[in-house]
């Protein structure tokens, strides 16, 4: 963990290093070509004079500091200006994963109990739809047709679930709709073959000879069995849900961390760029070791080893 | 004998036949664009902007009045391509370095902990973070996808090979004194082949979906060249005046993917025996 730590900081530090042409001179643009003193004093001001381990000396340094650096553009601390984000996209994250799963695992088990019938076969086949879409283009057919019939257009101004739950909720239904259905589609899928997997083990095969009632089979012997794959995938997609983050913000114009990055990128506000890249894997590298907690929690036999 | 097999196998799988035709076709038309496409994807028509879908333009046209059946048509060349290219690359990369990693503990360990910081990204952060460095353009769509996925392909060979070297052919081989390499890539890569090509199909479907993401958000392949993701970032700003601009390369991109996935599925059930038994 420590050691991909490193790793993942040098690869971040590293993606801003090779931006072709010096970083200064795109920044400055015109100007750059008027004065290469300013071109000298803009480069020191921003330490890139200096040589790369130097540099990443320093910036390893400020992040065991919690300093990510300040924002090119506006000044302000890049953390500062992520955790003004977060928020948004954090409670598009938990409404997404939380739908999903709320549909995929119910979905799924009873695709596996329906095995070969008409019922499973149309929500095999919902799922492979759910999985081949793509979020922006989803996203937009969303917009279009709620804008159609229901009159709904993506908010102009975010409102906070403090501030009104209903008009949080109502903005955020559709970006959570959106986002959640691939993950959705992948957790139906696994829960179907990990249910069918263990429906077909001797432990469910002797709880339906000793006459357990099929409904307690299903969902006292083999559902909490057929989990543990499915928390894998979960687990799994949740990287695409930290990556899919900003291409959702960016479809339905919220003001997430999402956007925050995309909008540095064009404006190349190179620090916030880098540091948002930093958090983000991070969060993700957290949420993946969440998860695998979560495994001693589903699966006893897990928690001596 | 082994083509009326491989017909009656395909005969009871009516869905993985026609993604495999689908597929197909899709190919076909983005090979013989310039001969199929109805008129240049880039040629700017003044009195026909925005027209609707009909007997003229079959999609309709966008804001510079062209013919958006020809961007689509176009577009599968540089969509498919570029998601083709950068797989291809994976593959070979990513493979290769799995083989390499059954060389022996050291070689493992080490190229494990280099992929394990891919891994720390979720995949479409690290390409768009590529794509952001390097600067868009089609090039960079490659690279930022094949390095997203090269890791996936070490993993999934690297895992393949473990499970095979503990196989008797294995010790047989080494107990005749063959090298280690040459058991890799003689003995190991022939039998390691099926979930190869599973996670090939795959990775082709997620290669499309980020392309087009990529481009979608401005950072992959740049207007006029008509990507599907470009062709739909055009389009976003006029989506309630002309929404077909939206929804055709749209719906382009799910029939590739589409296919991609039903065919992955079907080649899991024909390949993978312990999958087929269910």
């Amino acid at each position: 963990m420590g050691l991909t730590l490193f790793g993942v900081s040098l690869l971040v530090f590293a993606m801003v290093r090779l931006i072709p042409g010096t970083v200064v001179e795109q920044l400055l643009g015109q100007a750059a070509m008027a004065s290469p003193e300013v071109v000298a004093s803009f480069r020191r001001f921003f330490g890139l004079e200096q040589p790369c381990h130097v540099q990443y000396g320093a910036w390893l340094a400020g992040l065991l500091r919690a300093d990510l650096g300040v924002s090119w553009l506006s000044g302000r601390p890049v953390l500062a200006l992520f955790l003004e984000r977060l928020p948004v996209s954090a409670e598009l994250a938990v409404l997404s994963v939380g739908w999903s799963l709320l549909l995929g695992i119910p979905l799924g088990t009873a695709s596996a109990v329906w095995r070969g019938g008409m019922r499973d076969g149309l929500i095999r086949v919902g799922a492979t739809l759910g999985l081949s879409m793509p979020a922006f283009w989803q996203g937009a057919v969303l917009i279009l047709l709620s804008s159609l019939y229901l009159g709904w257009m993506p908010a102009l101004t975010w409102v906070p679930f403090s501030q009104s739950p209903s008009a949080n909720l109502g903005i955020m239904a559709l970006p959570a709709l959106t986002l959640g259905t691939a993950t959705a589609a992948m957790i139906t899928r696994m829960a179907r073959s990990s249910m069918l997997d263990v429906l077909g083990r001797e432990y469910v095969r002797t709880a339906r000879a000793k006459g357990v009632a099929e409904r307690r089979v299903t969902f006292h012997h083999a559902l909490r069995n057929a989990l543990i794959p499915v928390v894998t995938v979960a687990g799994v997609q949740l990287g695409y849900i930290v990556g899919g983050i900003v291409v959702v913000e960016d479809v339905f114009t919220l003001p997430g961390v999402g956007r925050l990055l995309l909008d540095a990128i064009f404006q190349r506000d190179y620090p916030v760029v880098q540091g948002v890249i930093l958090l983000l894997a991070a969060a993700f590298m957290t949420l993946n070791l969440l998860v695998d907690l979560l495994y001693s929690l589903i699966d006893p036999r897990l928690r001596r080893g | 004998m082994a083509e009326g097999r491989t017909r009656r196998w395909l005969a009871r799988r009516p869905l993985l036949a026609a993604a495999g035709l689908s597929l197909g076709a899709l190919v076909l038309v983005g090979v013989l664009a310039p001969a199929v496409a109805p008129y240049s994807p880039t040629a700017v028509d003044a009195r026909h902007v925005f027209s609707r879908p009909g007997e003229l333009h079959l999609f309709g046209t966008d804001r510079f009045g062209r013919d958006l059946l020809s961007r689509v048509i176009f577009g599968i060349r540089v969509s498919l391509g570029i998601a083709g290219a950068a797989i291809a690359i994976a593959l070979l990369a990513g493979g290769t370095l799995g083989l390499l990693a059954g060389l022996g503990r050291a070689a493992d360990q080490a190229l494990g902990r280099v992929m394990d910081v891919f891994f720390a990204f979720p995949p479409i952060l690290l390409a768009i973070g590529i794509a952001a460095v390097l600067g868009a353009g089609p090039g960079t769509a490659v690279v930022a996808i094949a390095v997203v996925y090269a890791p996936l392909f070490f993993r999934v060979v690297r895992g393949s090979v473990l499970a095979e070297s503990a196989q008797t052919y294995v010790e047989a081989a080494e107990a005749l004194g063959a090298a280690r390499l040459g058991i890799l890539f003689r003995h190991v890569l022939p039998n390691i082949i099926s979930p190869i090509v599973i996670q090939t199909a795959v990775c082709l479907s997620y290669g499309i979906l980020i392309e087009s993401a990529l481009s979608y958000l401005g950072v992959g392949v740049q207007p006029p060249t008509p990507s599907w993701g470009a062709i739909l970032n055009e389009g976003r700003e006029f989506l309630m005046l002309a929404p077909w601009v939206s929804l055709f390369p749209g719906a382009a991109i799910m029939l590739a993917v589409l296919s991609l996935n039903v065919l992955g599925d079907g080649l899991r059930d024909a390949l993978d025996p312990r999958t087929e038994m269910r």
